[in-house]
């Protein structure tokens, strides 16, 4: 399962890829909702998908944080950072997190 | 005047008897090789019937018949032979060996041998025959020295692997496939394994469990952008090389530590090709063999791990 869309390789292992991950979807249609007011709201996340460390900015000269290893945590709405109110962002959701920018599209991964 | 009497009348019926004797030793040694000849020209299972009256025939034989008679007679005492242990299908190997002069029994022409000294040069016979045909122990061994003396053997690296792996998941079947994963992992708890070396695999990351995630590095993701390492061996191959780098890693051997808060990474060189590097740099540079193991730990939790 790898990102759909990445700003860059991990900084951290060196091996993954750092995409962006839309989290807090459980809301209801994610593109009714005001990105970023609350913690609620769906909000991106970048993440590692090899080492799983996590940046809460699509800036990786920024702190990453790790998640726990058996139960990981969005670290902004404490929900499962793995579970069925998050995946991986696609160009929708870019566009609605206004990260569309950050992203690098020779990273790019497009599945099926 | 008696005596004399008694030497004349005596002498000549001694000359004719000792005329007569040579004769009687031909007719009755030719009676003989004509029927050893036609008992050579019968099938192996009679002429096993008619073992234990040729044994006796060859028991009267003075010591130079017996001596000739056993550089011809090895033939039909090994074909007995084989028929009763090795059946017939092997016959004609032992058959071609036997027309080797270097016949057993004619090497101690003028030893009585017992059955069982018989048996015995017929059991080292046979296996030197093999041996001359590669199909005995020794041959086979000293051949599966030769190839392990040579390195790897020869193939892609898939099926190297493939065999590998059937051959050291045969005994997992049989002894402890209830309790080994992938023939190394110990459940210790529901979902958590710990590999030989200590390695922890349990739930985490996008793919559910670590070992889903492992899965990921078994095979190559040629549309994956940069590099995406790939292990040889399959699941099995790669846990036995994490399992190895880590030893390493712990002995200080080629590794190269990165501690960062609750994470360690280490980066370990094998020495040895342990797979390859695939995804589009990989693709690009036509999949360069890959030495070195990236393992990514919290604690002795697996996070991730990838051949680079």
């Amino acid at each position: 399962m790898s990102p759909q869309h990445s700003i860059d390789f991990c900084p951290v292992c060196g091996g993954g890829l750092c995409g962006i991950r839309i989290c807090g979807t459980q809301l209801g249609d994610a593109s009714k909702q005001d990105f970023g007011t609350n913690s609620q709201s769906p909000h991106g996340l970048v993440i590692c998908d090899e080492c799983d460390a996590i940046w809460l900015e699509p800036d990786l000269t920024t702190a990453h944080q790790y998640p726990d290893v058996e139960n990981a945590k969005c670290p902004v709405c404490d929900d499962g950072l793995w579970g069925p109110n998050s995946r991986w962002a696609d160009r929708n959701d870019l566009a609605r997190l206004e990260w569309e920018l950050a992203i690098n599209p020779a990273l790019d991964i497009t599945e099926g | 005047m008696q005596s004399t009497l008694i030497g004349l009348t005596t002498a000549p019926l001694s000359k004719a008897a000792s005329m007569k004797k040579p004769k009687q030793a031909f007719s009755g040694l030719g009676v003989l090789l004509l029927v050893l000849a036609g008992y050579a020209l019968l099938p192996p299972s009679l002429q096993q019937l008619a073992q234990p009256i040729r044994d006796a025939a060859i028991s009267s034989q003075s010591s130079s018949e017996r001596q000739r008679l056993n550089g011809w007679d090895g033939k039909p005492e090994q074909l007995g032979t084989d028929s009763n242990v090795q059946g017939a299908a092997q016959s004609d190997q032992i058959d071609s060996t036997v027309r080797n002069p270097t016949n057993v029994v004619r090497e101690n022409p003028t030893s009585s041998q017992t059955s069982e000294n018989i048996g015995q040069a017929k059991a080292s016979k046979i296996d030197e025959s093999r041996q001359q045909m590669g199909t005995s122990q020794e041959s086979r061994k000293a051949a599966a020295e030769k190839q392990s003396a040579t390195g790897q053997p020869r193939g892609p690296p898939s099926v190297q692997n493939d065999r590998a792996q059937k051959s050291n998941a045969s005994p997992q079947k049989h002894g402890q496939a209830e309790t080994l994963l992938h023939g190394l992992l110990q459940e210790f708890s529901k979902d958590q394994y710990l590999s030989p070396a200590g390695l922890i695999y349990g739930p985490g990351s996008a793919e559910g469990h670590r070992l889903d995630h492992l899965r990921r590095h078994i095979t190559d993701q040629p549309t994956r952008p940069g590099k995406h390492g790939v292990f040889d061996g399959n699941m099995q191959g790669a846990l036995q090389t994490i399992d190895d780098a880590y030893k390493r890693a712990m002995k200080g051997q080629r590794t190269t530590t990165t501690i960062d808060r609750n994470r360690t990474i280490y980066t370990v060189d094998l020495g040895k090709r342990i797979g390859f590097v695939g995804g589009q740099d990989g693709d690009r540079r036509r999949n360069p063999m890959a030495r070195r193991v990236q393992i990514v730990l919290e604690g002795k939790r697996i996070i991730t791990a990838y051949p680079m």
